[in-house]
């Protein structure tokens, strides 16, 4: 099978839409992590990331068959919740970073570098 | 899937508001982008069947974490934070790199994977949902087989809160702890603007022209 001969014109629409749709979602994101230097920014980027991969668990409970339907639902709800604490603390994080440095600029913070 | 034109124009929405996301120099309005992402994700699990998690997703994206983006972004202005809007120049070819050849092989997986085919069309939750809502059954799941989970969840939560308020609280009190770090700052040759009187709430007035960038 050659690499974009995707079956997906001529398929009717369902879960590798979704799947693709998702993946390129995923790698905006990831485009916006690596590449970006306001701090808010990279964390804006994270969620959409977070997003693509909740798109998939979503994707995947609707279409795939399975024993105990919703499971992908479920756990696309703890990744909500987790992803709700982990951006609480990291703008925490960004705040106390403002106080001492006076910068949001990712390539400005090398205190680690040594 | 119902009607195809729905999930073709949200995901092309979905698709210009992340390119907006990443590519739009003001900060703010990068957010509001980012607002219009998180509605289109949310109209995406309407269309998979997935009520509760829209709901959830409007609420918790769309609402509470913009909410503290925003936030962050208002505490955080400088006017030298004018020209933070756009990504690096000495890493956006290599992180596109990065990100296109993931992509790349995202396909491929997916072409060689039994879900590529056009087998997985029909949603399978249909006769389940016939008879119950997704809160329902999702409720049942949360309180039977992931209760322990869901407690730790919110315990997650709490601390999450508590670390916030931890860490972003105002501590001048302990000026000490705070001068221990200047000497590091103070080697650097743009360490000068340490001594602008740039207190927590207390932000020079030109700087309040320029906002939101």
């Amino acid at each position: 099978m050659s690499w974009f001969q995707l079956p997906l014109l001529h398929a009717p629409l369902g879960l590798p839409h979704v799947l693709i749709l998702a993946a390129a979602l995923f790698c905006l994101g990831l485009y916006g992590v690596l590449a970006l230097r306001h701090a808010v920014r990279v964390l804006m980027s994270l969620e959409l990331m977070l997003n693509a991969a909740n798109l998939m668990l979503v994707a995947f409970a609707n279409y795939v068959p399975s024993a105990s339907p919703l499971r992908g639902q479920v756990f696309s709800l703890f990744v909500i919740a987790v992803a709700a604490a982990e951006t609480s603390v990291a703008l925490a994080i960004f705040l106390l970073l403002y106080k001492q440095h006076q910068t949001v600029d990712m390539e400005k913070v090398d205190s680690l570098q040594g | 899937m119902g009607a195809p034109v729905v999930f073709y124009v949200v995901a092309i929405a979905l698709l210009a508001s992340a390119f907006g996301v990443i590519w739009i120099k003001n900060t703010v309005h990068a957010a509001f982008s980012l607002v219009a992402a998180f509605g289109a994700v949310a109209a995406l699990y309407l269309v998979l069947n997935a009520d509760f998690v829209a709901m959830a997703q409007l609420l918790v994206y769309a609402g509470a974490i913009i909410i503290m983006l925003l936030f962050a972004l208002m505490l955080t202005q400088r006017r030298e934070t004018v020209y933070l809007g756009a990504p690096a120049e000495n890493r956006s070819f290599l992180a596109g790199l990065v990100a296109t050849l993931l992509f790349v092989a995202f396909v491929r997986v997916l072409v060689t994977s039994p879900w590529g085919s056009g087998g997985y069309s029909q949603s399978v939750l249909g006769p389940l949902l016939a008879r119950h809502g997704t809160a329902f059954i999702i409720g049942r799941e949360f309180f039977s087989t992931f209760l322990l989970p869901f407690e730790v969840a919110s315990v997650l939560l709490l601390m999450a809160l508590v670390a916030a308020i931890v860490l972003a609280r105002r501590d001048e009190p302990e000026t000490p702890e705070r001068d221990a770090v200047v000497p590091r700052a103070e080697e650097k040759p743009a360490a000068g603007r340490r001594e602008e009187p740039v207190a927590a709430g207390v932000r020079p007035a030109q700087d309040l022209g320029d906002q939101n960038r």
